[in-house]
Formats: C-alpha cells, structure tokens, sequence
C-alpha cells in the first residue's frame, strides 16, 4: 500500500501541471506557442473568410506560429463578437471583424465595449453608389440633382445596420438626396437589382461594382473612398471632392482580440501586422480581393476612431427612429 | 463565341490525369457528403477550399463543384433506405421513395434517382453551354415581385404535398409560416421571437430544423415501436428499376429537368424549392394521384432529377454574371477570386479555360457519378439489414455532427433535438411535415418580397398586375387554386350523390 501511494503523489503533481500548463502562456514562452484561432463572423467564402486567410499567412510569416480561421456566423456578427469577447485573453482567440459597436448602439449586443480590442486597423472595403448603364446620368451630379428633384428615388443596401446602410443613408440625409432605401441579402442580390432596373440606384462594394462595370453592365456614378485607391477610373466622384464637408464613416475591418488581453501579446500582433501592411505583397493581395491597405494602431482605433464613429452612428440611428 | 469549340478546347483542357483526379475526389466527396445526414456540400467545400490554393484555377472550381452536384446524387440514398434526409434538396424524396424501400423496392428507387439525377444534370449542363447569357440576361429581370409571385404560386401547390388530411397540411403550413418569422425583421432588422438569444436572431435555421423533424424524429420512432423487416429482409430482387418503372419515370424525369433547372437560375429559390414543386406537380398530373405517398416512382424519379438539374442552374448567374445565387456558388466565387479569377460577365472572354473547362467537367463528372451510384446499389440496400440498434446511434450522430457543423454553434444542435421531439410529436398525430418544412422556407422569403415590392412601388398593390411575368404567374397560381376548388367541389358532389345513391340533390 505505502509503494503505490508513493507513487501518486507524484503522479497527481504531473496531472495537476499539466492542467496548469495548458492553458496558459508562460511569459517565458514565446508567442505564439500554439494555433491561434481567428474568429470570421460571416459564412464561409464570403469576403471576411478571403480577408482573414490572407492575413493568417502574413501573421504567420511576420509574427510566428499558425493562424487558423474559424467561423462564427450568425445574430449579424453578434454571436462572433461575443465568443472572442468571452474568450480567454491569451492571445490564442482573435477576431476578424468589422466596426462591432453597432450591436451595442442598438441593444442587441451580448457584450460590452470593453470586453474587444482593436489590435489594428489593416483595410478598408471600398462602397460605390452604382446605377444601370443605360441610365441617363453620366455623373453623379446629374443625378444628385435628379433625386433632390424627384423625392423617393429607390436605392438598394445591404440592410439596415450595416455599415453602408450608415455611410449611404448619412450622404442621403446630408446632401439632401430624398433616398428611400430598400434592404436585399448582399452585393448578389443589389447586383441583378441594379441591372434589372427594380432600383434606381445601389450602394454597393467597390469589389463587387468593378467586375460589372468592367463589363459595360453598370455605371459607378459614385466612391465613398477616393477611387483611386481602389483601381476605379479616378473621375468618379467622391466624398472628399464632392461633399468636403460630410462627416464620412469608412468601413475597416480589424483585427480584434479580447479586452484583457496582455498588452506584451497585442505589441507583438500589432507590430506584425504593420509590417504585412508594408509588404508590397500583402499590398498586391489585397487588391487583388478589392480591399485597400490601410493601417492604424490598436491605440489611435479605440481612444480616436471608434468613439468618434459611435457618435455618428448613434446620431444616426436616433434619426432613422422615426422612420421605422 | 463559338459553342462547339469552346467545349472541344474545355475537354481538351481537362484530359490530364490531375484534373481527371481532382474531379473525381470532388464528385467523391460530394456523394459521401451527400449520402451522410446532416453533413452538407457547403462544410466540405469551406473544409476543402484551402487544399486549392496550390493548384489551377479551373482544377478547383472543377473539384468544388464536384462536391456540389455529386451531393445531389447522394442526398438522396438515406432518404429512401431511412427515411432521412441527407440534405434538405432530399426532404421530398423521403416520401415516396421510402415508401418503396419497405415494399422491398429500394433498388429500383435508388437505381431510378441515379439515373434521374444523371439525366438531369446532363440536361442542365446542355442548356447553360447554350443558353447561360441569355438565360442570365432574363433572369435579372426577376425583380422581388416576380420573386412573390413565383412563391405564391409554390404555395398554391404546398397542399399537393400532403397524402393525407389537406386540413393537417395546411394546419403544419401555418406553423411553418410561424417558425419563419423568428429572427430579424429583414425590413427594420427588429428581433422577432428570438426571446434574446443571438442564436434565434436569424431565424430557428433550416438545416436543424429539418434534420430534427426528419432525422432525429425518424430514430426516435423507431425507439418507441420496433420496425416489421420481415419484407425488408425477403430477398431483394430486381435492383434496377424495371421498364414498368422507366416508362412512369420519363415524364417525371423530363419535367424534373426544365423545372430544376430554371428554378435553380434563380436566387434563393433553388434546389429544395424545385424538388417539392417537381413532387406536387406530378402528383397533380397523375392519373392517380392517390398513389404518392405509398410508393409511387414519380415522386422520386422526379424531385431527384429537379435537384441536380437545379444545381446545375445555379452556375448560369455565377457564370454569366458573376453573381452567385446561393451561399455554395458564393464559396465557388471566393475560389476563383482567391485564384486571381474575377467572375463577372467577363468570365467567359478572359478565362475561357476557367468557363469552359468546368462545363466540360460537369459532363465527365456526372458520368463519373453515374458510374459511383449505380453499381453501389446493390452495397447500399444491404444496409438496410443492418440492424436498427446500430444504424440509428450512427445517423443520430452524423445529424448531431451536421447541425453543429453549419455554424460551428452549438445552439443549432440544441433546436435540433427540440425538433426531433416536435416532429416525433407530429408524425404520432398524423401530422405531415413535409408542408411545414415548405413553409419554413417559403415564408420569409415572400414576406421580403412582398415588403420590398411595396417599397419599391410607393405602397401600391398594382405592382403586382403591372408587371408582365407577375402578373402571369398570379394568374397561373389563381387558375390553379380555382380548378383545386373546382375538382374538390365535383369529387365531394360524386361522393354524396354515391353515398346518397342518387336520391339527393
């Protein structure tokens, strides 16, 4: 009896340790040791899956270890953020995601500011406003004039909440446009709406509007971003050029980890990313899925950027209330 | 562009042995896919699309679309030995095709949706080398209210599903049209039924739903009264369908193809829609109507050709537009953008090999599947004699591992098991489930349209008549509805002036 109660003790020690152990990150390890899982709060194939797969390889390359991308779809991105938002803060749970405060503006969030931080900001999705090719505005101008005098002109979006819905509906209400907006399921769907002509016009993403107008079928009348950051013909015009005095949200996307997260861990992502941001590759690739490079430290996101755009977003939805 | 040449040089481009193989795995794994419950051709794909990154653009469209249409061919395997769906596109299969696995037909059923499903993708493959342009071209006409129209006409059909009570059936089209409105408001995105959780938020989830009100309900069944195999267990012979069976197929199997086709075409719409309006309208054709439900070919023979050709017609957006039409055309169009491909209505010009040689490999990889299927019939009828005490933890498994694996959320599995219950509750009843889970579908997607279509008119119900294909489509639905009255009214009158022996009226 004495020999084999000898030998547990040590035999508990071992099992103990290795719970311990294997969760945590030592400080001594260096990160990351294991498979970092990266949230996707869309459907697999759609742009967010392309835009984290490219990063993954970056991050890899500049920061060590694998990046692995998980899905979470589903309550418009909510179930996403609040997983990474509950997630152990060790750095082996991030998000792919973009602005997530809407949920919180609207009540429908299951998680709070602080529980998510901006590691960094890396692209931005360009939005264009797009018409029929055989439509009789050449200009965005002539439309702009067209709608101010004709009220109730349909315009199609990607549902209320998302951040083009905010970004075209605060250019309708500032420019005076007299826009009224009908939601469809994503660019597949503005898409054929645009050139069947069931709407006017779409708001829709600079991806998604170069193919087709490549190929002669719809007119970009219109880029949120200047158009040349995203290969489209640079007389298109844009916020900054045609309404300078408009406050703009963009649409990012971030990479985002929990709130708690040691400050050590997200220097190290952060310092990673920066560099993918100035690798010509990484550039190259992300053009290639029609996303523009634009970089912004963790710090500068959260303490600047976000509160500011919760500010808009919030007027807006106090705005929009009304015509529920 | 010349047809003929662009096919020759798409079969020129495919006859290497890599691409030949990549096909293969793909219409492979797209059976296996198809075959196991609850496991759909969306997680092998997003599973698979990372192996993809090293070969040629056309070799993994070749491969991925593999996966799509060869989960057609097998979806429909546990639908007819256990009356489990593989795949939502083989809900309407269960109906009569299990029906004629107990009545010792399995090989026939399974034979008969082979050659079904071969027929119909061929067909679809024929009619998007033609007509993609075109057919692309009118598709966009579809604005939402010819989407309305098209579901209203769905819905004058859902009835016909029934074999039973029409009382029933409708009373289970209510509770599915209920079911579909939990989750977001699509119009205001307010949160309808969803009691908080984030989960519910977009809806109970069509994919759980269906397989626990088939699959799990299914296995419970056979928990509470043990299965009569003793016909199952007699020898089964004849495990091709007979000429008997090929003659009452062919109609089906032509109407099958035209429908699945130009309902696959369109967006949302579909497989799944195309299989239950391929089942109702053969059943409304039939000299014998009362024959569905018991066992009749038809009802397999042709809702397994409409979902392959369906398949098939959701490339004529992807391809001739580049808009993809359901959520699996969207993993293709993330393939091809992440090989550097933009699919747009530019496709064809700038990468032919990339059009040309996925259409060519269509051909090949349906022959392929015809090859897999047909001679497996015999392998898969013998699970039948596997015994239910160990059939039935399997397939609760796969559905488990199903409704976890469309969302990674374990929620899914949880409204899952509550179906299972429901559905076991139901089928005691006597209720059918096929029409709620219609409904489930139908219901959302006409509320959108509907919304929208008034938007998109100022308020006006107009829209609806002025516009030429929705206003022929409510009237074919309104036509439809009148001669079911019609035909209702003469049956009962027959039946009182027999009952009454002619001395009423």
């Amino acid at each position: 009896m004495k020999k084999s109660w000898v030998y547990a003790v040590p035999a508990f020690a071992a099992i103990l340790c290795w719970f311990l152990g294997s969760g945590v990150a030592w400080p001594a390890e260096k990160y990351p040791s294991r498979p970092v899982s990266t949230i996707v709060t869309f459907a697999p194939g759609g742009v967010s899956d392309l835009t984290m797969r490219l990063w993954s390889r970056y991050l890899e390359k500049y920061v060590g270890g694998t990046f692995v991308v998980d899905h979470k779809p589903g309550g418009g991105g909510v179930i996403g953020y609040t997983y990474v938002a509950n997630a152990r803060p060790d750095g082996y749970t991030l998000g792919n995601f973009p602005d997530y405060f809407t949920p919180v503006l609207n009540g429908t969030a299951t998680y709070k500011m602080e529980d998510l931080r901006v590691v960094a900001q890396m692209v931005i999705n360009g939005c264009v406003l797009a018409v029929s090719v055989d439509a009789p505005w050449k200009t965005f101008q002539e439309f702009a004039d067209y709608a101010r005098k004709n009220p109730g002109v349909k315009w199609a979006h990607q549902g209320v909440g998302t951040m083009i819905y905010f970004r075209t509906e605060n250019l309708n209400r500032q420019a005076g446009l007299r826009l009224i907006g009908v939601p469809l399921k994503g660019d597949a769907e503005i898409i054929p709406a645009i050139l069947g002509k069931h709407v006017t016009v779409g708001s829709l993403s600079a991806a998604s509007a170069k193919a087709q107008a490549e190929a002669g079928k719809i007119r970009i009348l219109f880029s949120f971003d200047p158009p040349k950051g995203f290969g489209l013909d640079p007389s298109i015009a844009d916020m900054a050029s045609a309404f300078p005095k408009i406050q703009d949200v963009d649409v990012p996307v971030y990479l985002v980890a929990p709130g708690k997260t040691p400050k050590e861990i997200t220097d190290v992502l952060e310092a990673g990313l920066e560099k993918a941001s100035k690798d010509p590759e990484f550039v190259k690739e992300t053009e290639k899925i029609n996303q523009m490079v634009s970089f912004l430290p963790g710090r500068v996101v959260m303490e600047q950027k976000i509160p500011k755009k919760m500010a808009i977003i919030k007027g807006l939805l106090e705005e929009t209330e009304g015509t529920k | 562009m010349d047809v003929i040449h662009g096919l020759i040089a798409g079969f020129q481009s495919i006859f290497h042995p890599d691409i030949l193989f990549y096909c293969f795995i793909g219409v492979f794994v797209g059976t296996l896919v198809g075959v196991l419950p609850g496991i759909g051709p969306i997680g092998a794909m997003s599973i698979l699309l990372p192996s993809t990154y090293g070969i040629s653009p056309a070799a993994s469209i070749i491969m991925l679309a593999g996966i799509y249409y060869g989960a057609m061919y097998g979806g429909s395997t546990t639908s007819i030995l256990v009356n489990i769906p593989g795949e939502a596109a083989s809900v309407v299969t269960c109906l009569d095709g299990y029906q004629m696995a107990r009545q010792g037909r399995a090989g026939p059923a399974l034979g008969i949706s082979a050659m079904g499903s071969f027929i119909g993708g061929t067909f679809a493959i024929v009619a998007l080398m033609f007509l993609s342009f075109p057919l692309a071209d009118a598709a966009v006409k579809f604005g939402a209210p010819e989407f309305f129209s098209v579901m209203v006409l769905a819905m004058t059909l859902l009835t016909y599903l029934a074999s039973g009570s029409t009382f029933n059936a409708i009373l289970m089209v209510l509770v599915g049209l209920i079911l579909g409105c939990v989750g977001m408001d699509p119009i205001s995105g307010i949160p309808r039924f969803a009691f908080g959780s984030t989960t519910l938020l977009d809806g109970v989830g069509l994919v759980p739903v269906a397989m626990g009100l088939f699959g799990v309900s299914e296995v419970l069944m056979n928990i509470g009264a043990p299965q009569d195999r003793t016909v199952l267990n007699a020898k089964i012979k004849n495990l091709l369908p007979s000429r008997q069976d090929w003659k009452r197929s062919i109609g089906p199997i032509w109407r099958g193809s035209i429908m699945g086709f130009f309902l696959g075409i369109l967006p949302g719409g579909g497989a799944v829609m195309s299989t239950f309006l391929s089942y109702t309208t053969e059943k409304k054709l039939s000299k014998d109507p009362e024959k569905f439900g018991k066992g009749a070919i038809e009802g397999v023979a042709g809702p397994e050709t409409a979902n392959n050709a369906a398949a098939g017609g959701s490339f004529v957006p992807m391809m001739a537009l580049g808009i993809p039409p359901n959520a699996i055309m969207a993993l293709l169009l993330a393939a091809l953008i992440i090989h550097g491909v933009t699919p747009g209505p530019l496709l064809m010009s700038q990468h032919p090999e990339v059009f040309w040689g996925v259409i060519a490999s269509m051909y090949v990889g349906n022959i392929m599947l015809v090859f897999l299927n047909l001679p497996l019939v015999g392998l898969w009828v013998k699970i039948l004699k596997v015994p239910y005490r160990m059939l039935m933890p399997l397939i609760l498994l796969c559905c488990l591992i199903g409704a976890y694996s469309t969302n990674n959320n374990a929620m899914d599995v949880v409204i899952m098991i509550v179906f299972g219950a429901v559905g076991y509750v139901l089928r005691r009843a006597g209720y059918e489930l096929a029409p709620l889970i219609l409904a489930l579908i139908l219901g959302p997607l006409m509320e959108t349209n509907f919304r929208n279509s008034l938007t998109l008119s100022d308020g006006s119900f107009l829209i609806f008549l002025t516009r030429p294909i929705s206003a022929t489509l409510l009237v074919i639905s309104a036509l439809l509805l009148v001669s079911t009255g019609f035909s209702a009214y003469r049956k009962t009158k027959k039946r009182i002036v027999e009952e009454t022996g002619g001395a009423g009226d």
